[in-house]
């Protein structure tokens, strides 16, 4: 009988409470999914001016120098080469300024700051409040940094110019560009032990790495161009390539040239597209694309121009880069219907951008 | 229409100054003396600084002369960095600077650093705004700056030496020796700077904003100039010039970097020249030769400790020149010009792969009249290039000279010839590139002499207007950056200047205000590109004013200076966010001269930067907060009341 009033006195307190619950009441909480692209501009050589346009992927509302605005006015800093989404944190490379900036990707006010690194280029999140920074201009490492203590917690000696990455499942896959001298390798790094435990040979100087939807690994090589060290003058010259890698194996499968030798164009980007059966890229000529299941060099770009950069975002907006003249603002072009109608006025030397969305209570 | 408006402008000068009292002139005599540019130069704003004025800058580069003691807008990279400097909205290329006569631009880039030129034994500095293409050739747009080491024939021996020492342990000792009598000139200096290059700056770009010690900034230099003329009996003069500079100077990172920088900067500059002319008594002719060379080396490292150079470059360029002038008197009141100056221009740059050679020649005709009191400037001028095509070019001017009252109005066409890395460097030089053309016109009044009992003043102020063609700049095509003519740049503006002097009893108070408007934009883009149009040049103030107040009291001289220099671009679409913010820069110095006898000793204390202003001339590249500097200056003068340096 106690037991009872006690259940019964307890169920009605329960129930005053819970009436309270709007969702209870019928008032729904309102939520709203706020999705951002992030352009990530890289600024003149030695002008201190890379930053961060905000562009809200719905209504394509820009605002621009968007660290800065949130920042008290601070600098990013000299050129920014790239920014990657890590949960809720964003981890921005300055590679003139030779820093890693850290932010906190609700409000994209400063956490951390990471400095003294010598070249750094492209950061990779692995999960638990850690990412791999690339860094080296000629031999290169991969730095294992902590975004909570803003630390260098960890090293691996890579190849020469370590660029972009690309985690598949335990395995961290970095492309080693060459930098200022050759390379022509992807070293495949174990996350659990942090030790390089394959190397996989492609063409000269390997620039950006993606996967497709069956787990295999394309990579797109810039070719390697030798200088005279005095003149400058070219003096040797290999075309540029997209290879293949069996994503189980690490074994290149196939490999096919793209653009033409001697068109002083060195391809930076490759991207996947509609779930990874198209992959994308830009050459002299302007966005090309071919399937994955028919990998060939295409005849003809799917959007012309000159491009800088090549982001697809969230696997389902397209975007490339003109970074125009470096002394004023670059232009964002949304190519994602294969135009170049939609376009955003965003900072100097846009190269790329990274998608962020997140689910907000609205008042 | 502009051009009506330009003549009815004139008209109206001219019939307010004829309301003046007449004043009949005739071309001066001195002129026949005067340098060949110099003496057309009547309708222009010249800004000089004579022997005196140049002596309170000895151990200085020109750089800091004109930074203290002018508004002109001075691009520099620091503390002994190059130093460029940018007239009436132009680029320093776009500016032309002469040591005695001889252009010092280098070859290869267009560009005179002005911290490799000392002001020691230095006798006239003149900066001529808005400087006639006919008489100075290419490369005019904003000016030109004439150098003169020049002695004159006088009797006189002096002997100086400077020691000084900066706050954080620059050192640095200049000696300049003259010797002239009626015959025989002969000037000396030599000038030995060793400095650690360290100061403090505000680094504005890195997280809380410290207050840091700059590093990788050392430099040290050695420069001499030696001067040596002879008179005959018969009126011929002989002259020999040699000026000869070595700068090593460590770049530093730029600010908000991690970065220890490696690059480090070896410039050495010669410039030699022989001269020989004759006065007669109508006329003067002049024949010289002149050789320069200029020889750079670069390094850098990607890593401080390696031990091996990421850049190793190398760039050595000669100059050759040989020129002819004459000057004829028809009457007292024609004066004829012809001029003709052959150069050859060579490089030796490993980027240009094959060793350039260019011939020039320069014929520049010109007339001088004066009608009562009118002074008519003509000139037309035509520069043979073997290597690219030029128009000829061609200057107006006329002057209304009182006692009051000057008035002026000019028209010139001008025309830049691009350097020599624009055309040549591979990748990216454009052996296609178009000289820059143009024109400048303008109008101009000195008031002169305007007495209140014990103050003298002049004022006067230039409002020109100047279109540029073809402008050249270096802009991304694919996989590398190419130079090209790519827009149209209309300047306007106006430089007022303001000159006072008080003098009771035994002091004596002298005050230089300048102030400058200069609205510099492109007016188009020849790729279409719309992001630019009407936009300000990067890195030209608006408006721009520095005055400065000289107070002598008996043997003490004080001076400070306060320079403003408003907001200023730094991208091409005048990104506001990236604008570097107005400011303001203090300057003061406190001299005291003990006489002895026939010696001078003069202990100075200056203080640059009193006021701690953050700022920068260049974005990222710091400059120095605040900053004491001592020196002692002894000198012996076989005649200090006659000359006095």
């Amino acid at each position: 009988m106690k037991k009872q009033f006690l259940f019964v006195v307890y169920a009605s307190i329960l129930l005053v409470f819970t009436a309270c619950n709007p969702d209870e009441t019928g008032e729904e909480v309102k939520t709203d999914t706020v999705s951002s692209i992030f352009v990530v501009n890289e600024g003149a050589f030695n002008n201190n001016n890379g930053s961060i346009s905000l562009i809200n992927s719905k209504t394509g509302q820009l605002t621009n120098n968007y660290f800065s605005t949130q920042n008290n006015g601070a600098s990013l800093g000299d050129i920014v080469q790239s920014m990657t989404v890590a949960d809720d944190k964003g981890i921005i490379v300055v590679n003139n300024s030779q820093k890693v900036v850290i932010v906190d990707m609700k409000d994209f006010r400063e956490t951390g700051e990471i400095g003294n690194l010598s070249y750094p280029r492209y950061a990779c999140y692995v999960g638990d409040n850690k990412a791999y920074v690339s860094n080296g201009s000629m031999a290169g490492k991969l730095y294992l940094i902590d975004l909570q203590s803003a630390k260098v917690i960890d090293s691996v000696v890579v190849g020469n110019g370590p660029e972009k990455m690309l985690k598949v499942g335990d395995y961290l896959y970095v492309v080693n560009s060459g930098g200022w001298v050759v390379d022509s390798t992807v070293s495949v790094v174990d996350i659990k032990t942090n030790k390089v435990v394959d190397k996989i040979y492609v063409g000269y100087n390997p620039a950006d790495i993606a996967l497709d939807k069956n787990n295999n690994i394309w990579v797109i090589c810039k070719g390697k161009v030798v200088y005279d060290p005095n003149t400058w003058a070219i003096v040797e010259e290999t075309s540029s390539e997209i290879y293949k890698i069996n994503g189980a194996t690490n074994k290149v499968e196939l490999s096919f040239e793209v653009g033409q030798t001697g068109d002083y164009f060195n391809p930076k980007d490759i991207e996947a597209f509609d779930n990874g059966q198209k992959m994308l890229f830009v050459e002299k000529q302007g966005l090309y694309m071919f399937d994955i299941d028919n990998p060939s060099n295409p005849a003809s770009p799917v959007v012309q121009g000159s491009f800088y950069g090549l982001s697809v975002l969230n696997n389902e907006r397209i975007f490339v880069f003109d970074a125009g003249t470096f002394q004023a603002a670059g232009t964002a072009y949304d190519v994602t219907d294969f135009n170049t109608d939609t376009k955003f006025q965003v900072g100097i030397g846009p190269n790329s951008a990274v998608y962020y969305s997140r689910i907000d209570t609205v008042q | 229409m502009k051009y009506i408006a330009f003549f009815i402008a004139i008209a109206i000068l001219s019939s307010f100054a004829k309301a003046q009292d007449r004043y009949n002139i005739s071309i001066d005599e001195v002129s026949i003396t005067a340098s060949k540019s110099v003496i057309f130069d009547d309708d222009k704003q010249i800004i000089s600084f004579d022997s005196v004025q140049i002596g309170e800058y000895s151990g200085n580069s020109i750089s800091q002369l004109l930074a203290n003691e002018t508004n002109i807008n001075i691009k520099s990279y620091g503390i002994n960095s190059l130093s460029t400097i940018s007239l009436r909205g132009t680029s320093a290329n776009q500016t032309t600077v002469l040591w005695n006569g001889i252009k010092i631009n280098s070859i290869t880039t267009g560009n005179a650093d002005l911290s490799l030129i000392q002001v020691s034994g230095v006798e006239k500095i003149s900066v001529v705004k808005g400087a006639s293409a006919t008489f100075y050739g290419s490369g005019t747009f904003g000016g030109a700056i004439e150098i003169n080491n020049k002695p004159v024939f006088r009797q006189k021996t002096f002997f100086a030496e400077k020691t000084f020492i900066t706050q954080y342990g620059g050192i640095g000792s200049n000696i300049e020796i003259e010797k002239s009598g009626r015959r025989v000139a002969w000037n000396f200096s030599a000038i030995k700077t060793d400095d650690n290059g360290e100061f403090r700056y505000k680094d504005v770009y890195l997280y809380e904003q410290p207050i840091l010690t700059i590093k990788h900034n050392a430099a040290n230099s050695i420069a001499i100039i030696n001067y040596l003329s002879y008179r005959t009996k018969n009126n011929i003069v002989l002259e020999s010039g040699i000026r000869a500079a070595k700068k090593y100077k460590q770049i530093p990172a730029t600010m908000g970097s991690f970065k220890q920088s490696s690059a480090v900067q070896s410039d050495t500059t010669l410039n030699t020249y022989i001269n020989i002319y004759k006065i007669f008594q109508k006329a003067r002719f002049d024949a010289k030769f002149a050789y320069s060379c200029d020889f750079l080396h670069f390094t850098d490292k990607l890593n401080p400790q390696d031990s091996v150079f990421s850049i190793n470059s190398v760039i050595i360029s000669h100059r050759i020149i040989s020129s002819a002038f004459m000057q004829y008197y028809f009457t007292d009141n024609f004066l004829l010009k012809m001029s003709v100056d052959n150069t050859k221009n060579i490089a030796d740059v490993a980027t240009y792969r094959n060793k350039i050679i260019e011939n020039t020649s320069f014929f520049s005709l010109a007339i001088k009249y004066a009608k009562n009191d009118y002074l008519f400037n003509a000139g037309l001028a035509y520069d043979y290039n073997n290597k690219l095509k030029t128009e000829p070019v061609f200057s107006l001017a006329i002057s209304r000279l009182s006692d009051y009252i000057d008035l002026k109005a000019s028209f010139a066409r001008k025309y830049r010839v691009p350097s020599f890395n624009d055309r040549y460097w591979q990748p990216g030089g454009n052996p296609n590139l178009l000289p820059e053309s143009g024109f400048n016109t303008e109008l101009g009044f000195n008031v002169n002499k305007l007495n209140y009992k014990k103050m003298s003043t002049t004022f006067g102020a230039d409002f020109y207007y100047s279109i540029i063609e073809n402008y050249i700049q270096w802009v991304p095509v694919s996989a590398f950056w190419e130079a090209r003519n790519v827009k149209k740049v209309a300047i306007k503006g106006a430089d007022f200047y303001l000159k006072s002097e008080i003098r009771t009893g035994n002091s004596r108070i002298n005050t230089n205000l300048y102030y400058s408007y200069t609205n510099s934009i492109v007016v188009q883009d020849y790729s279409g590109d719309t992001l630019t149009l009407r936009k300000q040049l990067p890195y030209i103030p608006v408006h721009s004013a520095n005055i400065v107040v000289k107070f002598y009291h008996k043997n003490f001289s004080f001076r400070i200076n306060q320079r403003f220099e408003g907001k200023r671009q730094t991208t091409a679409d005048n990104m506001e966010v990236f604008a570097l913010p107005p400011y303001y820069l203090c300057s003061v110095s406190l001299r005291y001269l003990f006489k002895m006898y026939r010696t001078k000793i003069s202990p100075e204390i200056s203080v640059n930067n009193v006021f701690n202003s953050d700022y920068q001339l260049i974005r990222a590249y710091p400059q120095p907060r605040r900053m004491f500097i001592f020196s002692v200056k002894i000198m012996f003068n076989n005649n200090f009341k006659t000359i006095e340096k």
